[in-house]
C-alpha cells in the first residue's frame, strides 16, 4: 500500500465513528451507572477487542472477501445453527454462545455483516442475471436460510433486519421492480398467515400490537412504552443533566441499558441532547453515503450499500420503536446499546468501508 | 478471480441514470425516515413535553401513611373504659397454595375457624382463580405475632428436612394490619363513650371514623396525627431511601380522661338492667353528676348496644337518650317552680295552700285526683305540697308567678338550651315565649307541675344540681380536664337549702318513700309525666308527602314516663341522681318505678363513697 492511497483515507468517517462511539459510551455509562461498573467495564472490553480486530481489517483488501464469499456464507449458517445446540436460553430465546469469562457471543448479529459480505459477492457475480426469476429467486433462497435459522431462535427482530438488507441490496443491484413488488405482497400475505397460525410467539403478538396502544396493553410490554415514552417527555428541551435522569435512576424502563437506551439519552439529554444525537448519526450516515457512492468496484457499492441500511435500518427502527411509532421487535441502537456482539459488527463495519475508501477509485461528489 | 470480476461491468458501463435514480430513491426514503424521527421527538420533548413530565413526576411519586396511634378514653380514676388495639386482615394466595388440607389445617388452629370452612373457600378462591382470599378479620395481634413466628419456625424445620417448604404448602400469608377500638367492659357507657366504625374501601388503607359520643366529639384529640413518608418509588412500589422527600412522623392520640367513674357506672349500668327486666319499658335513662363541679359520673341509657359487637343493635339504641331525649318534665319540675317562686318573691316560705281536688284557670278545670285524694289534699305547706306532689296548690304558685316569670324560671334553670356537654349531639328543651302562648294562665299553670314544657333529662339533672349546690347552675361536663367554665346564681343558697330540705319529706313520708335507704337520709321528687298522644296520621292518596305523618293531640292516658331526682346525702349532696323511665309496664308511677331504681343506685354510692349514717337503724 502506497502513501497516495493513504491519502485516500476517509478521517472523517473515522472521526465521525470516534464521536458516536465516544457519545455511545457514555450514555451506556449513565445508563449503567446503578448497576455497579461490571455491564460497563465488560462493554469496554468489547471496544477493545472491536478496535483490535478493525485495524487489520482496514489494511486487508475487501476483495479477499469476495473470494471467501462461500466459506463466510456457511460459517454464518454455521453458527447460527451452533446456538441451536450449545446456545444459552434467556428471556425466552436461544441466542446466545457462552465464551469463557462470561462474554457471550450474539451469532445473530455477526449474521447482518456476514450476510452483507456474501450477499454481495453473489450479487456481483449475477450481474444482470439479476433481473431473471431464476438470478431473484437465487439471492431469496440464499438470505431464507439464515434469515429462518434467526426466526426460529426467536430473534424476529434480526430476522427482519436480514430480509431489509437483502431487498435494499437487490434493489441495488438492479433487481426488476415488478420481481420486488410481487416479494413485498407476498412478504405481507406471509406475515397475515404467520399471525393467523401462531408461528408467531403469544409475546411477539402482544408487542406487535401494544405499541399502538400501550395503555391498554400494559402488561404485555405496553409498560415499557408508557415508561419510556414517560422518559422521552420528561427530558423537555435541556434535560435533566448527565447522569440524572429520573426515571432512569429508579430504573423505569426495562432494558434500558439495551434497546431502550435512547429513553435514557433522551430524558437526561433532552430535545437538544436527542438532536445531537441524531446530528452525529447523520453525519456518520452521510460519511457512509458517499463510500457508497464514491466507490467504483460494484462488490464495494453493494457492501456499503448493505452497510448504510443495516445502520440507517437499525437507527430508525430503534427510535421509532422507543417512541412507539413501531413495534417492540428488539433492534438495538448501533454503537450505542449495550451488547458486544452488535459493537464489535459496527466497528468492523466502519472498518470495512474504510478499506472501501483506501482502494475505490472516488468519485467527488 | 479478480480477472472474473474486472470481466463484470462497472458502475459506469451500466446506464448512470438508472442508478443514480436507485440511489436518490433510496437517500430520500431514508432522509424522510429520520425526518420523521425529528417530526416525533418534537411532539414529544417539546410539545407533550410538560404533561409527560407531570405524569412522569406522578408515576414516580409516593406516600406511605404512618398511622398514628388512638388515644384511650380512661375514667377519673383512670380505669380504661376504650382503647386502641392493632388488629389484623389474614388472607392468602390461593393459587400459592400447594397443599390445602395441611394449609387449612394450620390456619385453622391459628385463627380459630373450622378447617371446613377455611377448606371451602380455599377451594373455591382457586377455582375461580382468585390471587388473594381473606381467611379471617380482625385477629388480635398477639395471635398474628404467634401465628407469624409458627409459620418461620415451620419454614425452617421444612428447609433444614429437606421436605416440601412449607410456604410451598400453605402459600404466602398477607397480613393487613389496622387498630381498631376495644371496649373492655362491653356496653358499659355505650352512649357516653360512642363508638367507631373500621371503614374499608378498596385500595384505601382501613380508616377509623368516629360516629357517637366522646369518640366522635373528641376525635381530634383522640386521633392524634398520621405521619407520612412521601418519596419517590422504585417501579416494584418500594420508597427510595435516598430519594425520600419527606418525613412527617406521626402524632400520637391523647388519652381524655373523663369525669365518668367506672365504680358508679356500674352501678348505674345494674340498675337499670333490673329496672327493665322488672317493668319491661321502652326505655330507661339514669344520670348521676356532681352538683358542685357539674362532673358526669354516670350516664346510661336503655336500650343500649355494644361498641364492635359483630351484631348490631336496632337504630333507636344507638341515640344517647339522657342528653337526646325531648320531654314533658312532669311533677318533678315542682321543686324547681317553688324555688323560682320563692326566688322571686312570689309566694312566702310559710305560705300555706288550699287543695280540694281541682282548681279552674279560666274555663279549664285542673284536677288533682291522680294521687288518691279524690277530694283533695287539704291545707299543705310547701313542703307538703312537694311530698305529696300536689297540682293544684302547684296552680296557685304558677297563679302568683304570672306566665312570664314561669318562663324565666325554666329559662333561669338552663332548661331551654343546650347544656354543652361534651356529646356531638344534644337537644334541648323547648318553651315558646309567653307572648305566643295561646292561654298563658293557664300555659303557666300546667308549666308549674311540669306539662306544657320540653326538657331533656341532663337539663333537668342539672337544674336539680342547681338545688344542691346553694343555687349555683355548673355547667354540666364529662371530660375532666375541662374545667367548669360556665356558672351562674340561680336561686339565693337559702332558698335553694331550704327547698332541698322540704324534699326529705317526699322519701320519708310522701310519693318517694320506695326511695329510702335504711339509716340515711336522702331526698327527691318523684315525677309521673304523661305522654303526649300521638297520633299517626296515613297519608291520603293524593297527598304530596307520602310518609305517615305524626299529629301530637293532648296526652294519651296509657303512657307515662317515670321519673325521680333525688340527693345523696340530702344534707350537702355529693351526687344528684335522676332516673327517668320511658313508658313503664305494671304500674307507672314515679314512686313505684323510678324511685327503687334510685334506691339502688343511692345504695351502691353511700358503699362506695362509704358515707355515715345519721338515722338510728329501727330494731
Amino acid at each position: 500500500m502506497d502513501r497516495s492511497r493513504l491519502k485516500q483515507f476517509d478521517w472523517m468517517l473515522l472521526l465521525s465513528t470516534l464521536l458516536l462511539v465516544g457519545f455511545g459510551m457514555a450514555a451506556l455509562y449513565s445508563a449503567t451507572s446503578g448497576w455497579g461498573p461490571s455491564l460497563f467495564k465488560r462493554q469496554v472490553m468489547w471496544l477493545v477487542l472491536a478496535i483490535a480486530l478493525t485495524i487489520p481489517l482496514i489494511f486487508i483488501n475487501p476483495l479477499t472477501w469476495f473470494k471467501y464469499a462461500r466459506v463466510i456464507y456457511w460459517l454464518n449458517v454455521l453458527m447460527l445453527l451452533a446456538v441451536d445446540f450449545i446456545g444459552e436460553e434467556r428471556k425466552g430465546a436461544q441466542r446466545w454462545i457462552v465464551l469463557p469469562g462470561g462474554y457471550q457471543l450474539q451469532p445473530s448479529e455477526f449474521a447482518k455483516l456476514m450476510l452483507i459480505l456474501s450477499l454481495a459477492a453473489m450479487l456481483t457475480r449475477l450481474g444482470e442475471d439479476i433481473k431473471t426469476v431464476r438470478g431473484f429467486l437465487r439471492t431469496a433462497l440464499y438470505v431464507a436460510l439464515p434469515a429462518a435459522l434467526v426466526f426460529k431462535q426467536p430473534d424476529l427482530g434480526t430476522s427482519i433486519v436480514l430480509m431489509v438488507i437483502w431487498f435494499t441490496m437487490i434493489y441495488m443491484a438492479n433487481a426488476q421492480p415488478k420481481h420486488m413488488a410481487i416479494t413485498a405482497l407476498l412478504g405481507i400475505f406471509a406475515f397475515g398467515a404467520m399471525w393467523q397460525f401462531d408461528i408467531l410467539k403469544p409475546y411477539q403478538k402482544e408487542r406487535l400490537i401494544a405499541f399502538m396502544n400501550p395503555e391498554a396493553h400494559e402488561k404485555e410490554g405496553g409498560y415499557q412504552l408508557i415508561q419510556s415514552r414517560l422518559a422521552i417527555g420528561n427530558g423537555q428541551l435541556t434535560g435533566k443533566g448527565y447522569l440524572h435522569g429520573e426515571q432512569k435512576k429508579l430504573r423505569y424502563i426495562p432494558e434500558q441499558q439495551t434497546d431502550f437506551i435512547f429513553s435514557v439519552i433522551a430524558e437526561e439529554g433532552g430535545f437538544v441532547g436527542s438532536l445531537t444525537m441524531l446530528g452525529l448519526f447523520s453525519f456518520f450516515l452521510v460519511r457512509v453515503w458517499r463510500v457508497m457512492v464514491g466507490t467504483r468496484e460494484l462488490y464495494f457499492r453493494y457492501i456499503s450499500a448493505g452497510i448504510l441500511i443495516f445502520f440507517t435500518f437499525h437507527l430508525f427502527t430503534n427510535l421509532a420503536m422507543v417512541m412507539s411509532l413501531f413495534p417492540v421487535v428488539g433492534i438495538p441502537l448501533p454503537f450505542i446499546s449495550l451488547g458486544g456482539s452488535m459493537l464489535l459488527v459496527c466497528v468492523m463495519s466502519v472498518g470495512l468501508l474504510l478499506g472501501i475508501s483506501l482502494r475505490g477509485e472516488s468519485l467527488r461528489f | 478471480m479478480q480477472r472474473s470480476m474486472q470481466s463484470r461491468p462497472t458502475p459506469q458501463e451500466r446506464t448512470a441514470q438508472q442508478d443514480q435514480f436507485r440511489i436518490l430513491l433510496a437517500t430520500v426514503l431514508m432522509t424522510l425516515g429520520l425526518a420523521l424521527i425529528v417530526v416525533r421527538l418534537v411532539q414529544l420533548q417539546i410539545f407533550q413535553a410538560q404533561e409527560l413530565a407531570k405524569k412522569a413526576d406522578e408515576n414516580r411519586a409516593t406516600t406511605i401513611r404512618l398511622p398514628a396511634q388512638r388515644g384511650a378514653i380512661l375514667d377519673r380514676n383512670h380505669q380504661i373504659l376504650v382503647c386502641s388495639e392493632k388488629v389484623g386482615h389474614v388472607g392468602i394466595n390461593p393459587q400459592k397454595v400447594g397443599n390445602v388440607e395441611t394449609a387449612s389445617q394450620w390456619l385453622a388452629k391459628h385463627l380459630q375457624v373450622p378447617k371446613e370452612t377455611l377448606k371451602v373457600r380455599i377451594i373455591e378462591a382457586q377455582r375461580e382463580d382468585k390471587t388473594y382470599t381473606r381467611v379471617a378479620r380482625s385477629v388480635p395481634r398477639s395471635r398474628l405475632e404467634a401465628m407469624k413466628n409458627d409459620y418461620q419456625t415451620r419454614q425452617a424445620q421444612s428447609r433444614k428436612q429437606n421436605a416440601t417448604l412449607f410456604s410451598d404448602q400453605v402459600g404466602e400469608l398477607s397480613i393487613e394490619e389496622f387498630q381498631r377500638c376495644r371496649y373492655p367492659n362491653g356496653s358499659l357507657a355505650a352512649h357516653a363513650l360512642g363508638y367507631v366504625n373500621v371503614e374499608e374501601k378498596e385500595n384505601e388503607p382501613i380508616q377509623l371514623v368516629a360516629r357517637d359520643g366522646l369518640q366522635k366529639k373528641m376525635d381530634e384529640m383522640l386521633a392524634g396525627k398520621d405521619g407520612f413518608v412521601s418519596g419517590e418509588k422504585d417501579p416494584s412500589g418500594w420508597i427510595i431511601p435516598e430519594a425520600r422527600e419527606q418525613y412527617t412522623p406521626p402524632v400520637n392520640g391523647t388519652d381524655v380522661v373523663t369525669t365518668l367513674d367506672l365504680t358508679v357506672q356500674s352501678a348505674v349500668e345494674s340498675a337499670l338492667d333490673k329496672v327493665m327486666n322488672k317493668h319491661r319499658p321502652k326505655g330507661a335513662i339514669a344520670i348521676v353528676m356532681d352538683p358542685t363541679t357539674g362532673e358526669v359520673l354516670a350516664l346510661a341509657n336503655r336500650p343500649t348496644f355494644t361498641p364492635n359487637s359483630k351484631s348490631p343493635a336496632l337504630p333507636s339504641a344507638y341515640t344517647n337518650q339522657a342528653a337526646m331525649f325531648r320531654i314533658e318534665p312532669g311533677s318533678i319540675f315542682k321543686p324547681i317552680t317553688v324555688a323560682y317562686a320563692l326566688q322571686t318573691k312570689s309566694i312566702r316560705s310559710n305560705q300555706w295552700f288550699q287543695c280540694n281536688g281541682k282548681i279552674t284557670v279560666g274555663k279549664t278545670t285542673l284536677t288533682c285526683d291522680r294521687h288518691g285524694h279524690p277530694h283533695g289534699h287539704g291545707s299543705l305547706s310547701l313542703e307538703s305540697v312537694l311530698s305529696q306532689s300536689c297540682n293544684t296548690s302547684m296552680v296557685q304558685i304558677a297563679n302568683a308567678l304570672k306566665p312570664r316569670r314561669m318562663y324565666d324560671c325554666a329559662n333561669q334553670f338552663g332548661l331551654l338550651q343546650p347544656t354543652q356537654i361534651e356529646f356531638p349531639y344534644e337537644a334541648r328543651g323547648y318553651l315558646t315565649d309567653p307572648s305566643e302562648w295561646h292561654a298563658p294562665q293557664l300555659r303557666a299553670a300546667t308549666i308549674s307541675y311540669g306539662q306544657g314544657i320540653d326538657a331533656t333529662p341532663l337539663g333537668i339533672a342539672s337544674a336539680y344540681c342547681v338545688l344542691a349546690n346553694d343555687g349555683v347552675w355548673v355547667q354540666p361536663h364529662i371530660v375532666l380536664s375541662n374545667r367548669p367554665i360556665a356558672k351562674r346564681q340561680v336561686i339565693s343558697p337559702e332558698i335553694a337549702r331550704m327547698v332541698r330540705q322540704w324534699l326529705v319529706k317526699t322519701v320519708e313520708t310522701g310519693t318517694g318513700k320506695a326511695a329510702a335507704v335504711e339509716g340515711y337520709t336522702l331526698s327527691g321528687k318523684t315525677g309521673t309525666a304523661r305522654k303526649p298522644r300521638e297520633i299517626i296520621v296515613q297519608p291520603k292518596p293524593g297527598d304530596r308527602n307520602q310518609k305517615p305523618r305524626v299529629i301530637v293531640n293532648g296526652y294519651d292516658k296509657t303512657k307515662h314516663v317515670a321519673s325521680f331526682v333525688g340527693f345523696v346525702p340530702a344534707d350537702q349532696p355529693k351526687a344528684v341522681v335522676l332516673v327517668m323511665i320511658d313508658e313503664p309496664k305494671e304500674g307507672y308511677y314515679g314512686g313505684a318505678v323510678a324511685a327503687p331504681v334510685f334506691r339502688d343506685i343511692a345504695q351502691q354510692l353511700i358503699w362506695y363513697w362509704k358515707l355515715p349514717k345519721d338515722i338510728p337503724v329501727k330494731r
